[in-house]
């Protein structure tokens, strides 16, 4: 597991200068794509390579001078990169409708760095009504007519099947490894899964399968045991690498990662796409069956109720929410799922971080909630 | 003459107006007729035809800012777990409804809905009505409203009127069999003549700023705004607008100001600091500057509104409407209003909680300084939360632009 791992960790570590060899390799062109719902599979029917774009670790110092303060870490770090050039591998861009940073930053974008691919996704809010999926594979066709023009040819029904065929063998080997995550959390640390998950926003899914694989062989070897410390899954980070400080500091104060409702993490890979169905429906289906989400409507749909499931699941004893400061969404939702958790009497612990790592009070908050599960 | 020189008949109206508004919804429950809250864009001819009474929560959270009331029901959202990030309006709103603290509401509070209506331009106004559906029991209709985007082509923008057309039709037969009514499609026609006629008179309205001086400033529009935001499509408010209007070309052929001494010209920027506008006012006042135009007002004057295709034209304008742009989209309209106005300046507000107005504001006012020469000051404000607002910060950049401006005049 090591081995594979410590490949895929190099990927994380320096995507963009992998991706630069990358193309140089293959001739082929890179398209980012802003989280958290662009349809990677039609971009990669065209025979382009999608990857997520995930922010940096550096300081943010030239965003300053076109966003205000009080926007979101992921939106201001994004194009914070892009501004200082870090991102000049990318030969085009999509930026799907999810917030109003999110809507607005690509033309901020596209303003001062812009990319020979461009295009905006309007993804709707309302996954409830009887429009909404006609609306949403009408988009996606908007998306694929665009690409085919910008590669100058046709994408086929064979082409966005194949690629939905690898997507979901992706998705499904992650579900995997997440099973196995459940069944042993002690041999997997939170920071290596999300290398994992990360690690294959930044390359051609075929090849994180064959690695995907190679990690699983190396993993089911071991034995399995049991465990007295507190199991934690963990939600949130919409739009980003979740901060590997806080997880480790997780572990470091005694407790497990089971499971996760993260983006770089079981919501980038929960939800199937139907093979059987016409290609961009069965994408757009997929969008409006997905998990819970903050930025969409789903009534009857209750994120505190599938987190709940998920906790029961995975036989996690509390839920560790991490809140990015600004994310207006995510915390419009919050005093309902708060609401919902106490009524299931679920413990949970929010902690709000705008990526300035693990604090001293976000250390003494986290063990007093670990010890109390702890008993 | 001096401003107090001419009456303005329209005050009067304008505060019965509004006495009157309040009265019928106060009496709305009482008299078996249904209540809807809109958001402040939103295809709100349509529940008037339904015979619905309509109020706009956000508007009535500015209402609450002006009393200096919204603070106090930020701090009560706050203590149900909304964080202090979260737009301003949605905490006023939220936190005035959940505490029932009727007692501190202007006019005793919102009578409760039967149904919400919201354009989904912005999360907070979604999440928002969604927590009131769950609260109040009532069904929520969401119209999406996608941003006309810079890159959009002509046939993609026309699309998305087509997918809001289809969306107000499906809303039509939601209102039917919610009601129990037929819609009635002239009564709509009806509505939608009366609608165009108060945006149109609105836009003349605005269009006085042109006038040097021009006869009113920002501080008096922001008070003008409630009847078209609130009262659009009534036959009162035509009146209003149309008495407003001969006010100030009164005031226009007697050379008589917004303000008495109108030295300097400027834009206004983003939604109102409600909570400052007097205080605001007397500031640029004391500079003799007059805050003449602004973007944001344009919004509601949905010109565009055709009598012959009455839910065509809606969906048109929930698409074209004056602030649903790209960065492109707003610095064209802004420069235009810098050359059509006569502009020496830019005041830019920034809403600290509003992300739907603030995104992309720096490039917005950087574009039209380089386009026209005019420049830009920003401050930070807010709607709702006097917390994050800083007299002496916005004071003292005020001073620094003014005496800019001052410069400016000398050396031209």
């Amino acid at each position: 597991m090591k081995q594979t791992l410590k490949l895929l960790a190099d990927t994380t570590d320096s995507p963009y200068s992998r991706l630069k060899q990358w193309k140089k390799g293959t001739g082929r062109k890179v398209i980012g794509c802003f989280p958290m719902y662009v349809p990677e599979e039609i971009i990669h029917a065209a025979g382009l390579l999608p990857v997520v774009l995930l922010g940096q670790e550096q300081p943010i110092t030239l965003a300053d001078n076109y966003l205000q303060p009080y926007i979101c870490t992921p939106v201001r770090s994004n194009l914070d990169l892009s501004l200082k050039g870090g991102l000049d591998c990318l030969d085009g861009l999509v930026f799907p409708d999810i917030c109003e940073p999110a809507q607005m930053v690509s033309e901020v974008w596209n303003l001062h760095q812009p990319t020979p691919f461009f295009h905006n996704l309007m993804v709707p809010v309302n996954t409830s009504a009887n429009y909404s999926l006609s609306h949403l594979t009408q988009e996606f066709s908007r998306l694929k007519a665009a690409l085919e023009k910008f590669i100058g040819r046709a994408i086929t029904q064979k082409n966005l099947k194949d690629s939905i065929a690898i997507y979901n063998e992706h998705r499904r080997l992650l579900h995997r490894l997440y099973q196995l995550r459940r069944e042993h959390p002690e041999h997997f640390k939170a920071r290596d899964i999300a290398i994992v998950v990360s690690s294959s926003m930044f390359m051609p899914k075929e090849e994180h399968n064959w690695l995907l694989g190679q990690l699983l062989e190396e993993v089911t070897a071991k034995a399995s045991s049991s465990t007295e410390r507190a199991k934690l899954v963990i939600s949130g980070c919409f739009c980003d690498m979740p901060e590997v400080d806080i997880l480790d500091l997780v572990e470091e104060l005694g407790a497990l990662v089971v499971d996760d409702d993260l983006y770089v993490g079981r919501r980038y890979f929960q939800t199937l796409v139907n093979e059987q169905e016409d290609p961009l429906e069965a994408l757009a289906r997929r969008y409006i069956d997905d998990v819970p989400c903050p930025t969409k409507y789903h009534p009857g749909k209750e994120w505190g109720e599938y987190l709940q499931r998920l906790c029961r699941e995975a036989k996690a004893d509390g839920l560790l929410i991490i809140l990015i400061k600004y994310c207006e969404p995510h915390a419009l939702d919050y005093p309902r799922l708060k609401e919902r958790l106490s009524q299931d009497n679920l413990p949970h612990l929010l902690i709000e971080t705008d990526h300035s790592g693990a604090t001293g009070q976000i250390r003494t908050r986290l063990q007093a909630f670990i010890e109390m599960l702890q008993g | 003459m001096t401003v107090q020189a001419l009456t303005m008949k329209s005050r009067d109206i304008l505060r019965d107006l509004i006495a009157t508004y309040w009265q019928q919804v106060k009496e709305a429950p009482l008299q078996g007729r249904r209540v809807a809250w809109c958001s402040g864009i939103s295809p709100m001819d349509l529940l008037k035809v339904m015979d619905f009474t309509l109020v706009f929560p956000e508007t009535y959270a500015a209402t609450c800012s002006a009393r200096k009331v919204s603070t106090m029901f930020c701090e009560r959202a706050e203590s149900f777990g909304y964080s202090p990030d979260i737009c301003s309006y949605a905490r006023n709103g939220l936190g005035s409804v959940l505490s029932g603290d009727v007692e501190h509401c202007p006019v005793g509070g919102l009578p409760r809905p039967d149904l919400l209506l919201i354009n989904s331009y912005c999360a907070p106004i979604t999440k928002w009505f969604e927590e009131l559906s769950r609260f109040f029991k009532v069904p929520l209709i969401i119209v999406e409203q996608p941003v006309r985007h810079d890159n959009l082509n002509p046939q993609e923008v026309e699309e998305l009127v087509r997918q809001s057309m289809q969306q107000l039709r499906d809303m039509v037969a939601f209102l039917e069999e919610f009601t129990g009514k037929r819609f009635d499609y002239d009564r709509l026609k009806e509505s939608v003549a009366v609608s165009l006629q108060c945006s149109l008179l609105w836009n003349e309205v605005l269009e006085m700023g042109k006038h040097i001086p021009a006869p009113f400033t920002c501080f008096d529009y922001f008070n003008s705004l409630f009847p078209i935001m609130c009262l659009r499509g009534e036959p009162a408010t035509v009146s209003y607008y149309q008495q407003l209007k001969s006010d100030l070309a009164e005031r226009v052929s007697h050379k008589i100001g917004g303000i008495p001494q109108e030295k300097y010209r400027l834009y206004w920027d983003n939604i109102p600091i409600w909570f400052k506008l007097r205080e605001l006012s007397q500031k640029f006042t004391s500079y003799n500057a007059s805050l003449v135009t602004g973007i944001y007002p344009y919004t509601w004057a949905f010109t565009d509104l055709d009598t012959k295709q009455p839910l065509e034209s809606i969906a048109h304008s929930m698409i074209y409407f004056a602030t649903n742009t790209g960065i492109r989209g707003r610095a064209d309209f802004i420069t235009k209003l810098v050359q059509d106005y006569s502009l020496d300046g830019l005041v830019a507000q920034s809403s600290r909680s509003c992300r739907l107005m603030n995104m992309g504001q720096y490039d917005i006012m950087n574009l039209v300084t380089q386009r026209t020469g005019c420049p830009a000051v920003f401050i930070e404000g807010d709607m709702c939360d006097e917390r994050v607002y800083s007299e002496s910060e916005v004071d003292s950049k005020i001073d620094a632009f003014m005496e800019l401006l001052a410069q400016r005049k000398r050396a031209s």
